[in-house]
């Protein structure tokens, strides 16, 4: 079972919570002048790295607030958590 | 210009399950869980908008005599109870003759604040008795033992799958559950379920 930090709940299991997506992606600046390649990749391609990846999650049965998550891939172990703006970075 | 509508009266989601009586295997001291329908309450939503949280706690405390929750928690003032139910969110409670979302409307809305009225969305339970956590405790991961969840302690989390708030009243084990409407029945029959092994008692 993996426990979720929710920064406005506290530790919670994640069954408690949705997974929404990559949060490494950002979103182009300029829609109109984003090339239809560039917007396939922001829209469709994805890495699937072995480690710390940032994700994002929603509270969907908790507070509902949307959480950026910095998750490993390989041990499931939760090394960060907070606001979608937030820059999450590892524990050294 | 505000039009009033009329709704028709509420009526509980529990009506047709709902057999007041003892039932399972009470303890020695009688039954281990009492439930009873929280009716006839309103349940209004309050939103703050970007930056006007402390204006409009302000105005809630102005108006209404009671302070709005830090995370996490819940608080009586007056006729109300508040619960904070996320980030610049609460549910308030009231009495129906309150008047409570008329008058929460009138106060917040001029300082940044949105109302929602969720009486007719909610079903709330009131669970009070020797075995309550340990009936609790067979469908959501939340510590409910009074060290981690005090008095006036307040969380929306998972009950037996169902989305749910649990309100930790003043009183020993008194809990409020709320939950949607449309899983009412199912909540109810989760809980009985997991009340049998100690007696309940739907009053
Ligand atoms: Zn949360």
């Amino acid at each position: 079972m993996i426990r979720i930090p929710c920064p406005h709940c506290g530790p919670r299991d994640h069954d408690e919570f949705s997974y929404v997506g990559d949060a490494t992606k950002v979103r182009p600046a300029d829609p109109a002048a984003t090339s239809p390649e560039d917007w396939h990749r922001y829209v469709y391609l994805r890495d699937n790295p072995r480690g710390a990846h940032l994700e994002y999650w929603h509270h969907i049965q908790g507070c509902r607030a949307y959480l950026k998550v910095l998750r490993d891939t390989a041990t499931h172990e939760v090394l960060a958590s907070g606001r979608p703006e937030d820059a999450l970075e590892a524990p050294r | 210009m505000a039009e009033i509508m009329t709704l028709p009266p509420r009526r509980s989601a529990l009506d047709s399950v709902w057999v007041l009586g003892d039932y399972g295997i009470p303890g020695p001291s009688g039954p281990g869980v009492t439930i009873i329908r929280r009716l006839g309450l309103g349940a209004i939503q309050l939103d703050a908008r970007r930056d006007t949280a402390a204006a409009v706690a302000r105005a809630v405390s102005d108006s209404l005599g009671i302070a709005l929750p830090a995370p996490g928690r819940a608080a009586s003032g007056g006729e109300f109870r508040a619960i904070w139910i996320g980030p610049e969110r609460w549910m308030l409670l009231g009495s129906d003759s309150t008047g409570l979302e008329a008058r929460l409307r009138a106060a917040v809305e001029p300082a940044g604040g949105s109302v929602i009225d969720q009486s007719h969305g909610r079903a709330i339970l009131r669970l009070s008795g020797p075995r309550v956590r340990d009936t609790l405790a067979k469908g959501t991961g939340i510590d409910l033992h009074p060290r981690a969840f005090a008095e006036n302690t307040a969380a929306q989390t998972g009950l037996f799958h169902l989305s749910v708030t649990i309100d930790r009243r003043r009183g020993t084990g008194t809990f409020d559950v709320h939950a949607m409407r449309g899983f009412a029945q199912s909540l109810h029959e989760s809980l009985c379920e997991a009340a049998a092994e100690f007696g309940y008692r739907l009053a």
